[in-house]
């Protein structure tokens, strides 16, 4: 990727976890309808699906749709954004690009995702990939890929929130399941065999609603070439564009931008009344089978563009996270005195001892809860975070070990409500 | 030829796949009581107060067919998070330390107990 497509997919990453949270949506439902043969098997899920359910193997076209939203959100925030994919099978070191600052690993503290690679399995080989992908059963490919090393493989060995249900939580996901329906496609492109039963699915049945917009009825079956979705993928420099029609269904400019030399034919049609745009870093090849029909708005370009962009978009790097404390008056530093009573709880009561406070913080809840402190330097950066179970006494002592210095105390309890929120200086 | 060359690797390749027998519980070192907890396929009777742990299960568990999977249910959220595989035939106890209700994580361990 060019360091303007990396600045710019990071920066939509947490531009989609602001407002109205889409990360967040995204990690809650997935989490919400994982798997719920536990509690009923006849319910419908996303995952490990049995082979009598009617949902069965619903896992990759589920998740190519997923893929698809969120790649949509993002390129209303740039078009020229894709989700780019992981091969975990070759790209397999922690000391990969792909994990540094300024790209995967920005998410890392400030979305606490507690990555330990390696730690909870192996990624898979490559020679894994290729015997896979000889399968010729589709119930048996995909049984086999969401179970093995292909999928799961990389879920593991992320660790933290990718070894959970709430997965779409850590950016890292989006880029995994892109490999994962990129593989897909790949197994499509020889066997042609995908098929579903069901003609609908969780979140995409016509009735979810997100920030106000109701999200569209999909029927599996319409989506198992991913040229349905205008999703072709690059490999080896190389983006060929066939055997699709411009139509405009998703976005009123169908904009194909690639790092990669572009080529487009073998029945590639812009169709009459549609604009579409092929656009490269570095070269567009229109081979015999492109047509462009009279009346179409086509174009073919070099974007020159980028690294201007980039230079501006330096300046203006999204808020890597909202401050989580903007609502907690700053100007007065916390008073710390024994038993001194939160005016808004007054069950709330906080303590320090000494006081001056530098050694250990005490906060008495009225009843028992679960509840989380978070603790911030002044930037909004989270720098510890510790989760109390069902308690009614939070100790915090010497404030984890942190330099003295200023920070923000907060308290947040499982409805999402914040206890207390204070501003304190360490001695 | 190829294809019949193609055929007996990928015959060979599940052959390969993990299958043997079992045996696990699970403990609940969290403060909240669990319910239709589920591991391998395996729906485990009845629910894990605080400090409790279930029976041993036995399952001949095949990962082509069941997963590695522990799901649980609390406080009306459904949790579920893969689990490790012991290297051996042992018997394990999976450990669940830790249900966040609010930022919704679940931390596990294995425990291999002979």
């Amino acid at each position: 990727m060019t360091d303007y497509e990396k600045t710019e997919l990071v920066n939509a990453f947490y531009q989609l976890r602001s407002g109205a949270d889409m990360i967040t949506d995204m990690a809650n439902f997935h989490m919400d309808y994982f798997n719920m043969d536990n509690i009923d098997a006849n319910q419908m899920d996303i995952h490990f699906n049995l082979p009598n359910e009617q949902d069965k193997e619903i896992f990759l076209v589920w998740h190519r749709m997923l893929m698809f939203e969120t790649e949509q959100a993002m390129q209303a925030i740039n078009p020229k954004l894709s989700i780019p994919y992981w091969d975990s099978s070759a790209d397999r070191l922690e000391t990969s690009p792909l994990w540094e600052e300024d790209f995967m690993g920005s998410f890392e503290d400030n979305w606490s995702l507690n990555r330990n690679f390696g730690h909870d399995g192996l990624l898979p080989s490559p020679q894994s990939i290729t015997n896979m992908l000889q399968m010729s059963d589709f119930f048996e490919f995909s049984n086999f890929f969401e179970r093995q090393l292909p999928h799961s493989g990389a879920h593991r060995w992320v660790s933290g929130a990718m070894v959970t249900s709430a997965s779409p939580r850590d950016p890292v996901f989006y880029l995994h399941h892109t490999f994962v329906d990129k593989l897909w496609h790949d197994w499509e492109e020889t066997h042609d065999a995908s098929f579903y039963l069901r003609t609908d699915m969780l979140r995409y049945d016509g009735t979810y609603v997100f920030d106000g917009e109701t999200l569209p009825l999909v029927n599996p079956n319409s989506i198992v070439d991913s040229r349905a979705l205008g999703v072709f993928y690059a490999e080896n420099g190389l983006a060929t564009l066939d055997n699709y029609i411009v139509s405009n269904t998703h976005l009123p400019e169908e904009l194909f931008y690639y790092r990669f030399t572009i080529q487009a034919g073998d029945n590639f049609i812009a169709a009459e009344n549609t604009t579409s745009h092929l656009q490269s870093i570095s070269e567009v090849i229109l081979t015999p089978g492109f047509l462009a029909e009279s009346g179409s708005n086509f174009r073919a370009s070099i974007d020159a563009e980028t690294t201007s962009l980039l230079a501006r978009n330096n300046q203006q790097q999204y808020p890597r996270e909202k401050k989580p404390f903007d609502d907690v008056e700053l100007e007065q530093v916390w008073l710390w005195s024994e038993g001194e009573m939160d005016a808004k709880d007054p069950a709330v009561v906080m303590q320090t001892f000494p006081n001056p406070f530098d050694n250990k913080i005490t906060i008495t809840l009225n009843k028992k809860k679960d509840c989380v402190v978070e603790i911030y330097n002044l930037t909004g950066a989270l720098i510890k975070q510790e989760f109390f179970e069902f308690t009614d006494i939070i100790e915090i002592n010497d404030l984890y070990g942190l330099a003295a210095g200023t920070y923000v105390v907060k308290v947040v309890d499982a409805n999402g409500e914040t206890l207390v929120a204070k501003k304190v200086v360490k001695m | 030829m190829m294809k019949t060359i193609g055929v007996a690797l990928l015959l060979l390749m599940l052959s390969f796949l993990y299958q043997e027998e079992l045996n696990f519980r699970v403990a609940n070192k969290t403060k909240h009581t669990l319910t239709h907890i589920r591991v391998f396929g395996t729906n485990l009777q009845g629910e894990l107060k605080p400090n409790e742990q279930s029976d041993y299960y036995q399952t001949i568990y095949n990962d082509f067919t069941e997963e590695a999977i522990l799901m649980v249910y609390v406080e009306g959220k459904n949790y579920g998070i893969y689990v490790p595989l012991s290297q051996r035939n042992n018997r394990v106890t999976y450990i669940i330390d830790s249900i966040d209700t609010i930022n919704r994580n679940i931390l596990i361990r294995m425990q291999v107990d002979e």
